[in-house]
């Protein structure tokens, strides 16, 4: 079946069969995987303190006050100027949309009336 | 009427459809706007469809194939499939902006933008 | 019987959604209504996948005449003109047709767990399938002014459906916009076709192809047709309406509306090739395909960067998510925008056959791939939005200890976006980059550093919403995900991997056809 012979297929010069590549790479992961968890979690205690969020030199529950909008926050505060222009594109306001499809057309027809269309 | 007349009266209507979608603040004015911009759109259609001193082509007895002038029924019949959608469009179009009223208790776009909250 | 399979794969969901409510009258519950829904939208599935080894792999055309006696005739005997509504099933239509199957599939399925019971789903049904039912028949058709009526079925459809929440504060103002998007698209796009009209005499594609002469009067209305499609499907700077209407609707819709862009943004391809395209005849004067090629090229560039640098600073998740949407179909229309601008007779269509066909190959399976990992993060954004009650993303912390299966869907469909193998986002974007490179180097590192700004944007959403530590007080909804929810999301990430292991099966069997479907190299 064309199917089949595709996943073996061997027309280039090295070994490259997809499928038992695949199966191998998968091995890997297994083996790796079973031994991370035996090696890595000898000292991994449930049920006590360590698994408990670490914020910042307290070791007590936790306020975790992070939130999405602190991320990135050097990115949007330094490109502050460019965002709030384009947030101020972005109003719900209605008439918006069909501005800029006018523009849009009124563009165009330039273009066919200059010849280039 | 002359075509030329009724050619130019369609491009003032979808101008006049496209201003108040434009420019108007109220709901129901955008959608009385948007109805002008659609029989605009229709009346093309019909004026391309006329031919002057032609008769409709529905015939008990035809006359003779040089002596006949029909107007075009194609078009008719297309546009009155657009009247139809045009009127379940506008239908359903006031009820969106009864229930935004019923919401919201305002019908000016200026003030119902509802992006703050989610911004 | 087997010869009007075009005609049944269109009225089978239309004729079934008009039973539904007497079904519902009969007295027939909600489990009864599902199973026959998810029923016909297989029996549409197995229909189109029945037509891919004879349109697609052996590269045939079907036609079907509407209401004639032998539907496969296309002109009857004694006239050189079609009279009949023809449809017309190429490699392009049929591309598109199985996109539109599987994603209606999988949404419904995912309905059905989405949507409370309450008496009145019976009518979400009818109007999902009629929705189904009028983008089938915008794919199939050969006829301009039947591809006007099914794009009005599929808005009103699309917009009542936004608006099924009636007592929001927002989703019947969405649903509004919508409608008046809709309505202004159809209203530009009815004068074009107009003006294609009276000069021809006819509304069949394929008889105005041949017998075009590229005067005034048809780059006017190539120009109202392309803007009105390109405002339907979403393209900058007409793209203001998508995040407002997709954040609102409800999720299965929202990945509905997202097809009607998609098939939107195919009328756009099947306008500038079938329609108005005819380069290689040589006809003086006609339309300048570089010059629209470049304006399909501007479009997709602006596309992509705005729709990315405003999705870095939402705080609402289907916002988010939905101006990805507009930036992706910035990479479209980038790939078959360079498509367009060397498809021309300058250099006897060597630049065309060098790069230009891999970047219509890499726009054109972009489209599916979009499709289908773009689903998949609205599904998971679905149950994001139904564990923690809102969709702010200051609110949602740590839901990776509840909903592993989601989390995992989450990370596919975010790595697939950006385009890290071995999800299929990266076969598409590899063609994309390698051969717009080779027309222009500027936008291909355009295109890359778009891609590095979504793997940002997606990252912020994963590390703040899924990982962090165990929040219950913020959990609304604690019972475990319904039954079809997870088979929705499941068969799209199968979809998504398989597709990125093997993506030359997709490319030779799908993508070649589609691209012998629209050019016509002699």
């Amino acid at each position: 079946m064309n199917f089949a012979e595709h996943l073996l297929k061997q027309d280039i010069g090295v070994f490259w069969y997809p499928a038992i590549m695949l199966l191998i790479l998968l091995f890997i992961m297994l083996i790796f995987y079973i031994w991370g968890r035996l090696y890595f979690r000898k000292d991994y205690n449930a049920d006590t303190d360590q698994v408990k969020p670490y914020n910042s030199g307290n070791l007590d529950e936790v306020n975790y006050s992070l939130k999405s909008s602190n991320l990135y926050w050097g990115f949007r505060k330094s490109m502050e100027g460019y965002f709030n222009f384009l947030r101020s594109l972005h109003n719900g306001d209605l008439n918006d949309y069909s501005k800029w499809f006018v523009i849009f057309i009124a563009l165009c027809l330039l273009l066919v009336g200059g010849g280039f269309l | 009427m002359s075509d030329i007349t009724l050619y130019v009266t369609v491009v003032v209507l979808l101008f006049i459809g496209i201003a108040g979608v434009l420019y108007k603040r109220n709901l129901v004015k955008i959608v009385i706007c948007l109805n002008i911009a659609s029989s605009a759109v229709n009346l093309f259609f019909i004026t391309l469809a006329y031919r002057p001193d032609a008769t409709a082509p529905i015939f008990n007895a035809a006359p003779a194939l040089g002596k006949l002038k029909m107007v075009l029924p194609a078009p008719q019949a297309l546009i009155l499939t657009n009247i139809v959608i045009g009127f379940a469009t506008t239908a359903l179009i006031l009820t969106m902006a009864v229930l935004t009223y019923r919401a919201n208790g305002t019908l000016d776009i200026r003030r119902l933008k509802g992006v703050e909250d989610n911004e | 019987m087997s010869k009007h399979i075009p005609v049944i794969i269109i009225t089978l969901p239309l004729l079934f959604a008009f039973v539904l409510p007497v079904l519902g009258f009969a007295g027939a519950g909600p489990r009864v209504r599902n199973f026959l829904v998810t029923a016909v939208f297989i029996a549409v599935n197995i229909m189109i996948f029945s037509l891919i080894p004879s349109v697609s792999l052996d590269g045939g055309i079907i036609y079907y005449a509407l209401g004639a006696i032998d539907p496969t005739v296309a002109t009857p005997e004694g006239l050189d003109f079609p009279v009949r509504i023809l449809l017309k099933i190429d490699g392009f239509s049929l591309f598109i047709a199985i996109i539109i199957g599987i994603v209606s599939l999988t949404s419904y399925i995912y309905s059905t767990g989405f949507i409370e019971e309450d008496g009145k789903t019976n009518y979400f049904a009818v109007i999902f399938m009629l929705l189904t039912a009028g983008l089938l028949g915008m794919t199939f058709t050969n006829d301009l002014f039947n591809f006007f009526v099914f794009l009005e079925v599929a808005s009103i459809a699309g917009a009542t459906l936004t608006s099924y929440v009636t007592w929001k504060k927002h989703p019947p103002y969405a649903g509004f916009k919508y409608l008046l998007i809709s309505s202004i698209a159809t209203t530009f796009f009815l004068l074009g076709v107009g003006l294609c009209y009276a000069q021809y005499g006819s509304f069949n594609i394929e008889y105005i192809n041949l017998s075009l002469s590229h005067s005034l009067l048809d780059r006017i209305a190539l120009v109202f047709m392309i803007s009105a499609m390109a405002m339907k499907a979403g393209a900058v700077p007409m793209h203001i309406w998508v995040p407002d209407t997709y954040s609102e609707a409800p999720t299965p819709v929202t990945v509905m509306l997202k097809t009607a862009g998609i098939v939107c943004l195919y009328a756009l391809f099947r306008i500038s090739f079938s329609l108005f395209g005819n380069p290689l005849s040589g006809i003086v004067n006609s339309i300048n395909n570089t010059t629209l090629g470049w304006i399909v090229i501007i479009l997709g560039v602006f596309s992509m960067f705005i729709g990315v640098s405003m999705a870095l600073i939402q705080h609402d998740v289907k916002r988010l998510m939905a101006f990805h949407s507009v930036s992706q179909v910035g990479y479209m229309l980038l790939g078959l925008g360079v498509g367009i601008a060397v498809y021309t007779n300058n250099d006897n269509g060597q630049a065309f056959q060098i790069f230009g066909k891999v970047a219509m190959a890499g726009g054109i399976f972009h489209i599916m791939n979009n499709a289908f990992y773009k689903s998949l993060l609205f599904l998971t954004a679905g149950v994001m939005e139904k564990r923690f009650g809102t969709r702010n993303l200051d609110s949602m912390i740590g839901l990776a200890h509840k909903d592993l299966f989601t989390t995992i869907a989450f990370v596919i469909g975010a790595l697939a976006i950006s385009g890290i193998p071995p999800f299929n986002g990266f076969a598409s974007k590899l063609l994309i980059y390698e051969s717009v490179y080779m027309f222009s180097p500027m936008l291909s590192i355009i295109a890359m550093f778009v891609s590095v700004l979504t793997l940002a944007s997606f990252m912020k959403v994963f590390y703040s919403s899924f990982l962090g530590p165990r929040r219950e007080d913020l959990i609304v909804n604690d019972k475990k995900i319904p039954l079809g929810m997870t088979i929705g999301m499941l068969v799209l990430c199968v979809l998504v991997v398989l597709m990125g292991l093997f993506p030359d099966i997709v490319i030779n069997n799908l993508v070649e056809p589609a691209i012998s479907g629209l050019v016509n190299l002699k």
